[in-house]
Formats: structure tokens, sequence, C-alpha cells
């Protein structure tokens, strides 16, 4: 049943002669052209089909405005200067703040503002920078949530710009994103918030200012619901 | 011109394996006096539908290293030089995408990417060559 080697040879062998002859046909170099140039128009197209963005994923039903979270009408206003390598920050932001969110923030009774309060290093500041840069997206909060989660102690790398932007295009920000943080647009900006910070008396992060009263350190939901309800009434 | 086609294939073949590994690994790449390499590489069009494109690039250096290798031989058949030609093409092509990027999109141009590029460039050129050289059938 095995085919004679001198039935498989053949063909191959005179094409191989033929060809050795003469180069390739133009026939043969327009049907590979075709195919090289469907290919990479392929790979374009097939790559500019990103998956659409991620819904905002920390604040549903919530207006926010860059770093501003609830509407102005809102009776109590709640402004927290942050580092966002400070692990009490972190412990407030991914403990407490879901559940003021939900229960506060989008009922329309608190207002809540970010501040910058970078002190422990640049990659502070890079952190703080942004999230200022994902505002412009109005993804502020999607990224502070992002970065809180990422922390891994303090100076470490953890949020050197490079690793900053792998974080924001997990999130689905834009291009702009990476150059608005390698331009280093709102350095000024953070650093302004934390001036702003020192010269209300800001020593130590998380502190929040609500309605007007520093309260330092982290806090649980029960704690800021025991200071939230009375202003309420 | 057989053999400089093998050393730009490979050459190519090197610095895609070097980017795939800074790709995967997370490190820096070493930047060839201007930056922009982690601007690059760190941008959202450092992958195409979730393949590292330095990993495309591999692929496609190797396969031009392997054919113009086949080259190299006496009486290589002409399908190599198709092969080399449609590689070429292709790679040619999507480099002028990437650049086009580089240039108009990110603002930041990758030292090693220029250097994979221009390798890629050169292999299809050098068909080119060859092909005017080898009469047609």
């Amino acid at each position: 049943m095995a085919r004679t080697p001198r039935q498989v040879r053949t063909p191959r062998e005179a094409l191989a002669t033929s060809a050795r002859r003469t180069g390739p046909s133009r026939r043969q170099l327009g049907i590979v052209a075709a195919v090289a140039v469907a290919a990479v128009a392929a790979l374009i197209v097939l790559g500019n089909m990103q998956p659409p963005p991620p819904p905002s994923t920390s604040a549903a039903g919530i207006t926010v405005s860059a770093n501003v979270m609830g509407g102005i009408t809102a009776p109590v206003t709640i402004e927290e200067f942050a580092d966002f390598q400070c692990p009490a920050c972190r412990v407030f932001a991914t403990g407490t703040e879901p559940q003021l969110r939900t229960a506060y923030i989008a009922t329309g009774k608190v207002r809540f503002v970010f501040r910058h309060f970078a002190f422990i290093g640049a990659e502070s500041t890079w952190a703080g920078e942004a999230v200022e840069c994902a505002g412009e997206e109005g993804r502020f909060f999607d990224l502070h949530d992002r970065i809180y989660a990422a922390q891994r102690g303090e100076n470490t790398g953890a949020f050197s710009k490079l690793n900053l932007q792998k974080i924001a295009r997990d999130l689905g920000l834009s291009a702009g994103f990476d150059a608005c943080l390698a331009g280093d647009r709102y350095a000024q900006r953070v650093r302004s918030d934390t001036t702003a910070g020192q010269q209300k008396g800001v020593a130590a992060t998380p502190t929040l200012f609500i309605n007007g009263r520093k309260y330092e350190g982290t806090m649980s939901f029960e704690q800021l619901q025991a200071i939230i309800d009375p202003l309420l009434k | 011109m057989r053999l400089a086609a093998l050393a730009l294939a490979v050459i190519g073949s090197a610095v895609s394996a070097y980017l795939t590994w800074v790709h995967y690994s997370g490190q820096l790449a070493l930047c060839l006096g201007a930056g922009g390499c982690e601007t690059v590489q760190a941008s959202q069009y450092a992958e195409l539908a979730g393949v590292p494109v330095a990993l495309l690039g591999l692929v496609a250096f190797v396969a031009a290293t392997a054919i113009t290798a086949l080259r190299l031989r006496a009486g290589a058949s002409a399908w190599t030089l198709t092969a080399q030609f449609g590689i070429g093409l292709a790679g040619t092509l999507f480099a002028a995408y990437l650049t086009y990027l580089e240039l108009f999109v990110i603002h930041a141009i990758c030292p090693w990417c220029v250097v994979a590029d221009s390798a890629m460039v050169g292999v299809f050129a050098i068909a080119l060559l060859e092909l005017r050289a080898a009469p047609s059938a």
C-alpha cells in the first residue's frame, strides 16, 4: 500500500529544478503580497477593536466631577487629605469608603472631596498626578480605588510611572493618560493640595474634614456614621 | 547579500526576544540614549488583541532567520525568496504602522523598536533586490 518514493519525489524535484532556474513568478509574488497586506490589515483592525472601557467601578449612580463625588446640594461635605502610599489611607479607602458611597453619597446626603497630601515620597506624588489624569476621563475615583488596591510598601516602585500606566491601562484609560502622567501635568496640583493641607493643619493621613471639623486617622464606617448622622438631623 | 539578510534577521530576532522578555517580566528596557522605551512599552499599543507586539515581531524575525538561512545554501529554491518577500512586506507594513503610532499617537520613539523596524525593512529590501536580479518565470 505504501507509495513508492519515485511517485512522491518526481513532481517535487521537477518543481524545485524549474524554480531554481527562474525566480518566483509574478503570479506567486502577487498572491503572497496580497496575503501579506491582508494579514497586516487584519492585525491592525483586530488591534483597534479594543473592548469598550469598563463602566465606572467606583460610583454607580453617583455624580463624579474630577476629585469630587456627590452633588453640591448634599448637606454634609467630607474632605479627605490622603497619600496613596499610606496604609491607613488604604484601610479607609478600601474598608470605609465603599459603604460611605452607597449609604451616603449615592443618596445625596454626603459630598466627598479627595485632596492630595503627598508626603511619603515621589511615588505618592506620581500616584496623585495619575488620579488627576484619570479625572480628565471622568475616572478619578476608579483609578483611586485601583491604586489603593495595588499598594505595596512605601517607595518600593509599586507606583512608578510605568506601573501606574499599567494600572490605568487595565482600567481602559486612553493613551492621553500616559502623556498626561509622563508630562507631570498635575504635579503642581498635587503640591498645592499638599500645601493647602499643611495650612489647614494636616499632619497625618488620612485627615478628614467633616463640614470643616478636623478628624485625624482612619475611621470605620460606624465611627463615621456616628459623626455624619447628627449633622443630617 | 544573502548573508546580510540573515544578519539582519538575527539582529531583529534578538531585539524582539529582548523586548518580549521585557514585556513579560515587567522589567524596564535598557534605553539607548533617547528615552521613550518605557512609554512605548507601557502604552496600550504594546499589545494587539492581547498579544504583545514584541512577540509578533519575534515570530516574524525567527521565520525570517530560518528562511534567510535556507537561502544561504547553494541552489536554494525560489519559494524561499517568495517567503522572504512575503515576510518582509508584511513586516515592513506593520513596522510602518507601529512607527506611525509612535510618532503621532504615543509621541515617543522607542530606539529598540527602530532597530527592529530597520532590520525588517532591510530584509524586505534585500528580497526586492534579489527579485530584480532573478529572471521571472
